[in-house]
């Protein structure tokens, strides 16, 4: 008897990790089942990049002319030149600093993801951005429908109207959601910034402070992955169960999070991990400033898209598995989906 | 007390307290004309923030005009409400915004400061018998007439003091300190102290007292002497001061008075502290006397003490070897507490430097912070020019002395971007930071460049630009100096400079004498430019073209008019000949002499001197190759041309290469910031 109960213990111990790598190998394999989609989803992904690129380099052209600096910066980086563009270009140009180079973007947005700055960046790139998101919001129905249904075959007729047929469902979660995202990183992380300032007004250690501050982050991260979380799951319910009340979406996501949340937090958090360890990864490897033939820079740029591209299969892989574990767990409790 | 006798007097002291106190040479040799002696009794409490002085000075008038009068620095006062000149001042900058109401942002009651004179006396000296001098205190505002700043105080005395005669007056007063201001005060029990105590200002020949108000944008200006101080701490307290510790004694009452010493100097700033941890080291230079460094730093910078030792040691050694020795055998090194506000100042024989918990080396701190600060113990401390008038002749001079002790101890420096708050550094390694632009700090004078011209008495420029024209500018014009004079010319300026005016008050006047004495050229032009104006530099080359040079038209050839087409190419015998034409243009509206250099296709290199006064200027040459390139001041003398991108000009333009390769690493944090948005929905 003891035996027995030894190895059933012994099996709810690896059950919950099991679970979550099944379901990343699963989430995985979907992804890379559907090479097209990740190609297509790059492709928006750098298009929509291009036309304020070709401004910014129209801008560095001009700035470096026929100029002899732009010798020196086809070898390397002129801090005086930068400083130079920096003080006469406008707010576009602007945001060119040398923390383009390396990891530098990477850590950048990560900052401004975690202080939610992004949406205090120039106009121009704010309203690409919010573009991005409704694009990105209208082609997530068609990415999840692929994933919900990845034996059938991927036609752009059926991505396109599973996007349609989601958007303005997504559309009402994307607003819940941003309530909610704006509660966190307009109110409740100035708060807490601010609270921290308070409290160590009279503090004299830097250390106590970085990690006061690391721990706020932490909890700014927290939030915004859980919100992030339970609309993912919404955004799986609607698709699985073709769920047309957003709120009903919203209910799903919660009580499926709160009922496994060994499962769903671990799942998450390994996804988050891979990341970062692909960002360590990354920093390791990131060429630096001094490419000057065109081959080494289209090399550099390449990787630099390659990382974009890992990036992208992990954020479709946050989708693909959590809609494996959501499956997975659905199918073993067979749930009523929640109804408003 | 007459000079000779107050001389005899230090001696004494000196001789009394023995060489374990002073140098040898110091207890002997007065380097300073120590008219301004300051002894001090003062003591912190440390939970009302409260210093309780009393202090005895003994003021001797060593200028050619009587005064009926003695006025002192309250600069404490200058954070006692938001009316004081200071505060209102700041108001102009980004700083301290002011709420609608008036009141600062985050202040509360127990940060504001002041200082109250409660008593002063005459002593009985001389001429002078014991006289209270408590009612015949007022505030002045000899500089803007504002009626509620209390940063100048003025004692009307009973009898003129003549030129020669002294007097000794003692002060009673009590100090509020700040949280910190201007990088004085305190940070829970962090304490440091400086412009604390009522401060003398300075009497000039003429008659007048020079004594400013504190101004937003300015530092000080007082006379040399001896300082003897007494601070009384809490006995758990480290302290660190300007000067020796001279004895050191524990009270019955849980404290400690800290005893220190020193001559010649004209300020007394200390800081204390239970959580500094002590190390100490001594400097060693070939031909430069030794100096016994003292660090107090905080425990979480303790594995940076050997970088602050260094720099220090590099700021004595250059600056030593440059200048002149540092003469005063010891310095203190201060790592101030964590957002204490108290980094990146000096003070005689003790400065504060400023680190992070994570800074990683290469960067340019706390290594440039450090060599600054101990720099201008040279700067500052030694000549002492006056800070409210001409603060452009230690801070700019220091600025470009730092830069260059910088790359001659550390290299260049890499370029540090800080993420998360400032928490996280990261080093760029391939963004370097010239010590010339950089380090002159051009990327902080551009923006301000035409904002004072550099002569306007400091005390009023525009608080929000006047440090770019004290510092950078002064910097600039310096390194620019550096290159068109040669660094050995410029060297022997600033030693002459030096050496005469140490443990003086030079005006700027005294320094352009000295660049015309030593270079033996007039150089007014230079300074007319750079210090009495605020136009700006900048050379551009604004056209180049190299054609074939066949004319084209009718010429007269042997008496006869002869018809010549366009032509593809000229020859001369076999070689093709091109004609090269070079537009280099004036647009800024200071002139400065420059070279003009044209590099040809094949090899061929063309130099000519312009003067730099029209507005443009056109160079023609006839030669057999294409131009490839022409540059204005093509070996960057001219440090404070704003623009020195527009300085050459390729015939072959080449710049879409390198702006496709920037565009696309910014395309990729571009990319990644979608991305970043779209974690949103």
């Amino acid at each position: 008897m003891f035996e027995l109960a030894m190895q059933k213990e012994h099996y709810r111990i690896f059950e919950e990790p099991m679970i979550i790598f099944s379901a990343i190998r699963e989430g995985l394999r979907r992804v890379t089942a559907s090479p097209k989609l990740i190609l297509f989803l790059w492709l928006f992904n750098f298009v929509m990049a291009l036309p304020l690129t070709l401004l910014m380099s129209g801008q560095i052209e001009s700035s470096l002319g026929a100029s002899l600096v732009s010798e020196k910066m086809q070898k390397s980086f002129d801090l005086d030149w930068y400083e130079e563009f920096n003080h006469s270009a406008g707010a576009l140009g602007k945001t060119f600093s040398p923390a383009v180079i390396g990891v530098g973007p990477f850590l950048g947005n990560l900052e401004s993801w975690l202080t939610g700055s992004l949406f205090a960046n120039y106009a121009g790139i704010v309203g690409l951005g919010l573009g991005y998101m409704i694009i990105w919001m209208f082609l997530l129905g068609g990415i999840l429908d692929r994933f919900a249904h990845r034996e059938e075959r991927l036609t752009m007729e059926r991505f396109f109207s599973a996007s349609g047929r989601y958007f303005l469902r997504f559309v009402t979660l994307a607003v819940l959601s941003g309530v909610l995202y704006f509660l966190v990183c307009g109110f409740i992380a100035p708060q807490l910034f601010a609270l921290i300032a308070e409290s160590t007004r009279d503090t004299t250690v830097e250390k106590t402070v970085f990690f006061m501050t690391a721990g706020a982050y932490l909890v700014v991260a927290f939030l915004l992955m859980l919100i992030n979380m339970i609309f993912e799951y919404a955004k799986i319910a609607t698709v699985v169960h073709d769920q047309r009340n957003g709120f009903a979406a919203v209910l799903n996501g919660v009580q499926f999070v709160f009922s496994h949340p060994a499962k769903t937090f671990g799942l998450y958090l390994a996804l988050g991990v891979f990341l970062l360890v692909g960002l360590g990864v990354y920093s390791i490897v990131a060429p630096g400033a001094n490419q000057s033939s065109v081959i080494n820079i289209t090399l550099t740029f390449l990787l630099g898209q390659i990382f974009l591209v890992m990036k992208l299969i992990m954020r479709l892989t946050f989708f693909g598995g959590q809609m494996a574990l959501y499956e997975t767990m659905t199918e073993r409790m067979e749930p009523a989906p929640a109804t408003v | 007390m007459k000079f000779k006798n107050l001389q005899n007097y230090f001696m004494g002291i000196t001789l009394l307290l023995g060489p374990s106190h002073l140098t040898k040479a110091q207890a002997w040799q007065v380097l300073s004309p120590r008219n301004a002696n300051y002894t001090i009794e003062v003591k912190l409490d440390p939970k009302t923030k409260m210093l309780e002085g009393r202090e005895m000075i003994t003021w001797r008038n060593d200028r050619d005009q009587p005064t009926n009068e003695l006025r002192f620095h309250l600069y404490y006062n200058a954070w006692k409400n938001t009316r004081s000149t200071w505060l209102l001042e700041r108001t102009l900058t980004s700083q301290i915004p002011p709420r609608r109401d008036g009141t600062q942002r985050n202040l509360r009651e127990d940060d504001w400061s002041y200082v109250n004179v409660s008593s002063i006396k005459i002593l009985p000296q001389g001429k002078f018998s014991t006289t209270d001098l408590t009612a015949n205190k007022r505030f002045a505002a000899p500089d803007d007439g504002n009626a509620e700043d209390q940063t100048v105080m003025v004692v009307v005395l009973p009898q003129s003091i003549a030129p020669g005669e002294s007097i000794q007056v003692e002060l009673s007063f009590t100090s509020k300190i700040p949280r910190t201001f201007a990088r004085t005060g305190f940070r829970g029990n962090y304490f440091f102290i400086a412009q604390w105590f009522p401060k003398l200002g300075v009497f000039e020949n003429g008659g007048q007292w020079n004594c400013h108000q504190f101004h937003a944008g300015t530092e000080f200006f007082s006379d040399y002497g001896v300082y003897e101080v007494k601070m009384t701490v809490p006995s758990n307290y480290v302290l660190g001061a300007t000067g020796r510790l001279v004895e050191k004694i524990d009270n019955a009452d849980g404290t400690t008075t800290h005893h220190h010493m020193q001559a010649d100097v004209h300020d007394f700033a200390w800081t204390a502290s239970p959580d500094y941890l002590v190390r100490e080291k001594r400097f060693e230079y070939p031909g430069l006397p030794p100096v016994d460094m003292r660090l107090l730093i905080q425990p979480e910078h303790f594995r940076q003490a050997e970088r602050h030792f260094a720099a220090t040691a590099a700021a004595l050694q250059y600056y030593g070897t440059w200048f002149g020795p540092y003469p005063y055998g010891h310095v203190t090194v201060v790592d101030p507490a964590y957002e204490s506000g108290a980094g990146g100042m000096e003070y005689p024989t003790l400065f504060t430097s400023g680190t992070r918990w994570l800074n990683p080396a290469g960067g340019d701190s706390p290594e440039g912070v450090t060599v600054h600060e101990c720099g201008h113990q040279f700067w500052y401390g030694i000549v002492g020019n006056n800070e409210f008038e001409h603060a452009w002749l230690d801070e700019g001079f220091n600025t470009f002395s730092t830069a260059r002790a910088m790359e001659a101890a550390f290299g260049e420096s890499a370029w540090v971007r800080r993420y998360f708050r400032g928490f996280i550094p990261i080093k760029f390694d391939e963004v370097k930071l010239p010590r010339m632009t950089s380090g002159n700090r051009l990327q902080g004078y551009r923006p301000v460049a035409t904002s004072d011209a550099q002569s306007t008495l400091t005390y009023k420029y525009f608080p929000a630009s006047g440090a770019r024209i004290t510092y950078d500018k002064t910097a600039l014009w310096l390194g620019t100096l550096e290159r068109y004079l040669g660094w050995e010319t410029l060297q022997k300026i600033m030693a002459t400079f030096f050496e005469r005016y140490k443990f003086k008050h030079p005006a700027p006047d005294d320094f352009f004498a000295v660049v015309n004495e030593v270079t033996g050229q007039e150089l007014t032009w230079f300074f007319e430019q750079v210090h009495r104006s605020s136009e700006i530099f900048d050379y551009a080359i604004q056209s180049v073209s190299s054609t074939p040079a066949a004319p084209e038209g009718l010429l007269d050839m042997n008496g006869k008019m002869i018809y010549f087409g366009k032509q593809k190419s000229a020859t001369n015998g076999s070689e093709k000949i091109f004609r090269t034409q070079v537009v280099v243009r004036r647009n800024g509206g200071a002139m400065f002499p420059v070279e003009v250099m044209m590099v040809f296709a094949n090899g061929d290199t063309a130099r000519e001197n312009w003067d730099g006064k029209e507005r443009w200027k056109l160079f023609v040459y006839e030669k057999p190759a294409r131009l490839k390139f022409a540059a204005v001041d093509p070996e960057h003398k001219l440090i404070l041309d704003l623009n020195y991108t527009n300085n050459s000009k390729l015939l072959q333009p080449a710049a879409t290469l390198p702006a496709r390769k920037w565009a696309s690493k910014w395309m990729i944090w571009l990319q990644d910031l979608l991305a970043t948005f779209a974690f949103f929905v």
